[in-house]
């Protein structure tokens, strides 16, 4: 089943979204000082120059700041079983995203785990990035 | 400073459930309580400060400072409606102390009341509400609940200073104890709390075990921050203001670089500051519970104790009834109850209660008293130095 929940989605981000359905990992990057950082803004965190957004393709590797399994959801039907992960992502580049820790046991999921970019279809077209953990073969 | 700023009048009604009654009347109810406990009349009143009334519903109110003034029959010199979460009610009172001490006002009513509805998973007001507590776009597809929101602020924090599910669930415990001694705690009468109990209450998001979580009701609170001559004229032990300190962190969780830290060392050092006191010339402190680990984070961050080792305050009941310093002498959130929009007056009322001597059988030593209180996903804080002696 897919889920219907859907982002607020803006001009400034709407690259991002657009990328996600390609299942592209794309990053603003400051066209100024050259840093990455999230989410899409008019003003660089970095350097606070204006109106230099550029954007770049992610790694899409990972690692797991923080994360909780949540046993009681906001939205029915959100996942098929309980507890699903709810986590925040430190991506190779440095931005942090939160995301779904997916296909995986909720209780294997720890700090500090490495994991990869992966995408979820939602309802009208919209992908969201979401986070596997990343295997010892990969 | 001849325009000292005191709490000279606090109230709050029981926390509970008042389904016959709408906000407009639980504010009635707190301002008459109000007048009743300490002799004032609304004419005395030139400043109202407020919050966005019915906030959780589908028909929130933006100017509530209005529907108050006309309420009073009161023409207030200044007034208005601000909303930063649980922080709203500490930044009233700041901003109530500085208008105070400028001339600017006498007597600032400081109010909160308000509904705490049950909302549904899946219903149009739950996804609305969850939209606005984080991120529409980056955070909320992930369907994080404000435990979840919390939890990775928790779950760090475990993770890098030893705090362990016990500590917190000790947090629990001692609150439960305290709430016994309040008259109007929603627990009052309930069982004392094992560590066991917290823990083996079932798991709402990991690290927060139900008995982790405050407990969602509806009250109402107000104080009111007046000039030093006004506060002598009606009561002889006002809390003075002696130091306010604010600070923002991060409003998105997500977006936090450090996951340990989010600005209530930085708002409590600035209140040390102005009052020209440490940490170990406080007495007891009041400090906003939304999870078990919120009093964990704030003690350490404060300087009331090293890091990681908060949770054994609470476990050696140094924190708890006849300990040598006590935390939320009122039960908490956690324990006396969480008045929605309105939870952010609790600690603030009950601070001032302790200072002015007026907490009947839960009174401890009050001559210093740190209040700190937080808005959001721990996004803004604010903290209050309370004092017998100005």
């Amino acid at each position: 089943m897919q889920r219907t929940q859907l982002p607020d989605i803006t001009p400034i981000s709407a690259p991002y979204w657009d990328a996600a359905k390609q299942h592209e990992l794309l990053l603003p990057k400051c066209g100024a000082c050259e840093r990455f950082f999230f989410p899409p803004r008019a003003w660089c965190p970095h350097c606070y120059e204006a109106g230099q957004l550029g954007w770049e393709t992610a790694s899409g590797d990972g690692s797991i700041l923080s994360f909780s399994q949540v046993h009681v959801p906001p939205f029915e039907n959100y996942a098929e079983t309980l507890p699903y992960v709810v986590a925040i992502v430190k991506l190779a580049e440095g931005p942090q995203l939160m995301a779904n820790i997916i296909d995986c046991d909720p209780y294997e999921v720890a700090i500090g785990q490495n994991v990869r970019v992966t995408f979820e279809e939602r309802i009208e077209g919209v992908s969201v990035p979401q986070f596997a953990l990343k295997r010892a073969n990969q | 400073m001849s325009n000292r700023p005191a709490i000279a009048a606090a109230a709050e009604i029981k926390p509970g459930r008042y389904p016959e009654l709408g906000s407009l009347d639980l504010y009635r109810m707190v301002i008459a309580k109000l007048i009743a406990d300490f002799g004032i009349s609304p004419k005395d009143i030139d400043g109202i400060f407020a919050p966005p009334m019915d906030r959780r519903s589908t028909k929130p109110k933006f100017y509530t400072h209005e529907i108050l003034a006309n309420e009073l029959g009161i023409t207030p010199r200044l007034s208005f409606t601000l909303n930063a979460g649980g922080a709203t009610y500490g930044y009233m009172i700041q901003y109530a102390a500085l208008a105070v001490a400028a001339g600017k006002a006498d007597a600032v009513l400081c109010i909160g009341a308000g509904k705490f509805p049950k909302v549904g998973a899946g219903s149009e007001t739950a996804e609305s509400m969850m939209r606005t507590v984080c991120d529409a776009a980056f955070e909320f597809p992930y369907g994080p609940p404000i435990p979840a929101l919390y939890a990775q602020y928790a779950a760090r924090y475990m993770h890098e200073h030893g705090v362990t599910a016990e500590d917190m669930a000790s947090v629990a415990v001692a609150q439960r104890k305290w709430a016994q001694l309040h008259p109007d705690a929603i627990t009052r009468g309930k069982a004392e709390l094992t560590i066991a109990d917290v823990l083996g209450s079932r798991m709402i998001a990991s690290p927060f075990h139900y008995l982790d979580c405050s407990i969602p009701c509806e009250t109402g609170g107000a104080v009111l921050v007046t000039s030093e001559a006004f506060a002598k004229r009606i009561n002889k032990q006002p809390a003075w203001l002696l130091g306010t300190g604010e600070h923002h962190g991060y409003g998105y969780v997500s977006q936090n670089p450090d996951l340990t830290h989010s600005g209530i060392a930085e708002a409590a050092r600035e209140a040390f500051r102005e009052s020209g006191l440490t940490p170990s010339e406080i007495d007891h402190a009041q400090i906003y519970d939304a999870f078990s680990i919120c009093p964990i984070m704030a003690l350490e961050d404060i300087g009331f104790a090293p890091r990681g080792k908060a949770g054994a305050l609470f476990r050696s009941g140094r924190a708890g009834p006849g300990g040598d310093f006590p935390v939320n002498t009122y039960g908490g959130l956690l324990s006396y109850g969480h008045g929605g929009d309105a939870s952010g007056m609790s600690m603030i009322v009950e601070g001032a209660l302790q200072v002015m001597g007026r907490a009947g059988e839960r009174q401890v030593k009050a001559d210093n008293v740190l209040v700190h209180t937080y808005g959001g996903m721990l996004a803004e804080h604010c903290t209050l130095i309370l004092g017998r002696t100005a």
